[in-house]
């Protein structure tokens, strides 16, 4: 796609004038008359039977307005939704019911018990305090080991065990792969489980009119338009009288793709109680109460020749899911599996899965979903293949890599990767990084006793997600492009952001496509009485499907604006080109016509071609063929410091190619925060439940995101290599810098560590386990 | 959370453990202790304010006392909860001359659950030494003095 005007400039983000000066609304800044605050009693047991509930005390608080409990809402909301349930998927999977409000038994710290609505916040947090639960705590599980050992307590007692389900995977012929290997190198790899960590927490506003028997819920979330159908199932109420809003979003990296008890509590609780509610989740709730990510363990095996060529992978792993399943949780790690063979060329490849209920939080996607798993352990077990073969881990990579002209490639799990070409990402990075000085470099610091280590990840990742036929709820987008009469265009987008930048990107594919000035165009997004139906922003899919959406509306009306201008300028369509913002006839802009003026001809509608509607508004609901799948090389140059072991990291280079680029600025916006984020699950972050089922990590004193000064400046460059999946030829980058990150640091830190005889260490690669490694050798 | 340590007490074994049991001493000495009443027979029931970092709050429950040998040893449960969460506990105390002293050993489980378990948690054995170690200087001042 050309550089015009804005489409491939650093254009500035028109979202964070209002960001940065505190005028943009989120869900805590509605404000509305007769306001209830909400505060939720949770769970202080990991398992445990509700004997009793005594909210006496609390009712009778000055300023109370309402206790609620599960007995009290059990016959009037549904159960919590979970969208990849399928049996056929899952085979023998167990669906248990999951109430808003514990009854009977609750089975993981956090869960909620009751809620109180008072005339202030304050109020309502003191009045959890007199609400008296007579629990029996009960043996708590933490971790899928615990939940299959002989004897375990048993989660849901409407079965005889943890199972919640089983996947599986498998292409090609795996046994013949490892039958002709010469070798079979082993890992057993876990992926810790992770807190999504936005910067705004979740929060819910309610407001029934009666009057209207409208429900209007505002919420933090990044799919109003999914919400607003479960949450209509939910109160059993018509969906055309529930309105859900998402204003601005402080950030979301997949915790807000889903459906939350507190969404349709607060909905029942504004119907019934005749005023507004609002609840907004403190810090604390956030770590017990939003969906955590990853959270697997398993052992892959490679078989592999002499050579370090790839035949075939085997991974057998365990998913600890949580005691319910949220939205998506139970596809998680299916992302995993698709991903398995990388950027490689081997076919024969076989994952079989058991996921276990624990007295947990659910899992559900965080940033890359299923996609991290995939590219660590793969990245990862390059090294260990090069490691144990004595081979160079770059040549173990471009043995295996996939060539550029072998696409579209059909891989072993029967995806078919778009576009691509690995080593052209590869070699730019390496010349970026000076490779070899860094070898040398390396050397000289080993003699001083200093450990520099160099790590690789040449990752590819599936996103723009992508064909409906592949998804649990819908993968197509919608978009609808409207010119006013004054010429300014107004563009409603199903894609509503929670910080991506569409508001930017979006104008700029209009400004370009339609001649106009990038102020005045206005995307309104989030709000489902004004947007059609959409999906919604997760699995990088905002521009790749929304965006294609939109263009696509906005052809349609470009082709009535150029009929409408040929009409007026008494030539052919074919002849009209946009010269200096206007439609003119080619090689005459001084008799052209501005946008404005042919918008006003269509709707004042007397000097129209005859047949042509008036007005000027076309809508387009876009079905992508296919998933595009980014790719790139991330090196991380890190230094382990041998007296404390603590990883500085040098240097990070990144060349990422997520196909044509709209604006260099947001697509290194999200680089940066993908590798920040990436680096905290190689480095620092670990959500931890204790042996009795209490989350030991939950606040910021005890689970450590990593910070600005953990960070060198970034070294980014991209390589190009448009997707034919879509016609502007993106990819997609909101989850590539994640993905590619964690392997390259991990490979890092352990190159670093090669003269103690470091194979592999779990994450995350903390300085007491590091320090601990050396002194032993 | 396993907890264990040793304190010495300037009395005699039985003035020690006299001491040690007596519920107007015990709520004077513990610290954040607001009330302890007995109830029958080696129950106590217990209301303390404690807290780690911001998680502070009021816990309420009972302490029991069982297999009780004076002097030389009893074990103790305690089970109490509050807004921050609750705390279990239970722990065998030995006592045993130390020249004109009395050395005190005491080893034990505690389980930590709800939001105080959620923070500090890495603070939650050495906040639990400096309690005890509160607790027993403050038996030992009220030993010294009560001699005085």
């Amino acid at each position: 796609m050309p550089v015009s005007k804005s489409v491939g400039a650093r254009i500035k983000r028109r979202e964070d004038p209002r960001l940065i000066q505190g005028l943009a609304h989120y869900v805590d800044d509605i404000k509305l008359p007769n306001l209830l605050h909400v505060a939720i009693l949770r769970s202080p047991y990991a398992h445990a039977r509700i004997n009793g509930i005594n909210t006496d005390a609390a009712q009778n608080l000055s300023g109370v307005k309402s206790v609620v409990t599960g007995d009290d809402v059990k016959d009037v909301i549904g159960g919590i939704p979970c969208a990849a349930t399928d049996p056929e998927g899952f085979p023998g999977i167990k669906v248990p019911h999951h109430p808003v409000l514990a009854t009977g038994k609750v089975r993981f710290v956090g869960e909620p018990v009751a809620a109180v609505a008072a005339t202030d916040a304050y109020i309502a947090q003191d009045a959890l305090d007199l609400i008296e639960v007579d629990y029996e705590p009960l043996d708590a599980i933490n971790s899928a080991e615990a939940a299959f050992a002989d004897g375990a307590p048993v989660i849901h007692e409407d079965w005889d065990d943890n199972m919640a389900f089983t996947w599986s995977i498998a292409g090609g012929d795996v046994d013949a792969a490892f039958a002709e290997a010469d070798h079979v190198v082993s890992q057993r790899i876990d992926h810790q489980r992770l807190v999504p960590n936005p910067m705004e927490t979740r929060g819910v506003v309610a407001q029934y009119l009666p009057g209207k028997d409208q429900l209007n819920l505002w919420s933090s979330t990044q799919i109003p338009h999914l919400l607003r159908t479960q949450i209509s199932v939910m109160l059993s109420m018509a969906e055309n009288h529930v309105r859900v809003i998402a204003p601005e979003v402080g950030g979301g990296f997949g915790c807000k793709l889903n459906v939350y008890a507190e969404e349709a509590l607060l909905g029942h609780m504004a119907k019934y109680l005749g005023q507004p509610v609002k609840w907004i989740e403190g810090r604390r709730e956030n770590f017990l109460h939003t969906i955590h990510g990853r959270d697997q363990t398993g052992d892959v095996e490679l078989a592999v020749k002499d050579d370090g060529t790839i035949l075939g992978l085997n991974y057998t792993v365990t998913a600890d899911v949580g005691a319910y399943y949220q939205l998506l949780t139970p596809a998680i790690p299916t992302l995993t599996g698709l991903m398995l063979c990388g950027s490689y060329t081997f076919k024969n490849v076989q994952m079989n899965l058991k996921a276990a209920f624990t007295n947990k939080m659910a899992t559900d996607a965080y940033r890359g979903a299923g996609r991290p798993e995939a590219t660590y352990l793969i990245e990862r077990m390059i090294d260990v293949v090069a490691h144990d073969l004595d081979l160079d881990p770059l040549a173990v990579r471009r043995k295996n890599f996939i060539g550029k002209d072998a696409f579209p490639y059909e891989t072993g799990t029967a995806l078919a990767y778009d576009s691509g070409d690995y080593t052209a990402a590869l070699d730019k990075a390496l010349k970026i990084a000076d490779y070899e000085a860094l070898r040398e470099q390396q050397a000289e610091l080993r003699e001083e006793g200093r450990y520099l280590g160099i790590g690789f990840s040449t990752y590819v990742e599936i996103c723009g997600m992508g064909p409906s036929a592949a998804m649990p709820a819908g993968g197509w987008e919608s978009s609808t492009v409207r010119v006013d009469p004054t010429g300014k265009v107004t563009v409603l987008t199903g894609v509503s952001p929670h910080g991506q930048g569409q508001e930017t990107t979006f104008a700029q594919l209009i400004a370009d496509g339609l001649g106009v000035d990038i102020d005045d165009i206005r995307i309104i997004h989030g709000d489902t009485d004004a947007v059609q139906y959409g999906i919604g922003t997760f699995g990088s899919r905002a521009t790749a499907v929304g965006g294609t959406a939109m263009v696509h509306a906005m052809g349609k009306v470009k082709d009535k604006v150029v009929d409408i201008a040929a009409h007026l300028l008494e030539s052919n369509p074919q002849d009209i080109v946009i010269e200096d913002g206007k439609y003119c006839v080619q090689g005459a802009p001084e008799s052209g016509l501005t946008l404005g003026e042919i918008a006003m001809v269509a709707h004042v509608g007397v000097e129209l071609p005859e047949g042509t509607e008036p007005g000027l508004a076309e809508s387009h609901f876009f079905e992508p063929p296919n998933f595009t799948y980014p790719f790139g090389t991330h090196i991380a140059v890190v230094e382990v410091d041998a007296d404390t072991g603590e990883v500085e990291i040098e240097r990070y280079i990144a060349v990422d190619d997520c196909g044509n680029i709209i604006n260099p600025l947001i697509v290194e916006g999200q680089v940066h925060g993908g590798i920040a984020q990436g680096v905290g699950q190689a480095l620092y972050e670990e959500a931890i439940y204790d042996e009795s089922g209490q989350m030991i990590t939950g606040s910021f004193m005890d689970y450590a995101l990593p910070k600005a000064h953990n960070f060198p400046r970034f070294e980014l460059a991209n390589t190009v290599t448009p997707s034919p999946v879509n016609p502007m030829g993106v990819k997609g980058v909101g989850e590539a810098g994640t993905i590619g990150s964690t392997p390259a640091i991990a490979n890092a830190v352990i190159d670093a560590l090669k003269p103690f005889g470091v194979r592999h260490i779990d994450l995350p690669l903390r300085p007491e386990k590091l320090w601990k490694l050396m002194q032993e050798t | 959370m396993r907890l264990s340590g040793t304190h010495t007490i300037g009395a005699t074994v039985e003035r020690a453990f006299e001491l040690l049991i007596d519920p107007e001493v015990l709520a004077r000495c513990m610290p954040g202790c607001d009330k302890l009443e007995h109830r029958a027979d080696g129950v106590y029931d217990m209301a303390v304010s404690a807290g780690i970092g911001p998680v502070r709050g009021k816990y309420t429950g009972r302490v029991t006392l069982s297999d009780i040998q004076p002097p030389e040893r009893y074990t103790m449960v305690v089970d109490i909860k509050g807004t921050t969460g609750f705390v279990k506990g239970q722990g065998v105390v030995e006592l045993a001359p130390d020249g004109e002293n009395t050395r005190i050993s005491f080893e034990g489980d505690v389980q930590i659950g709800g939001p105080i378990a959620a923070v500090g948690q890495r603070m939650h054995a050495s906040a639990a030494r400096l309690m005890t170690r509160q607790l027993f200087g403050a038996i030992d001042k009220e030993a010294r003095a009560s001699e005085g």
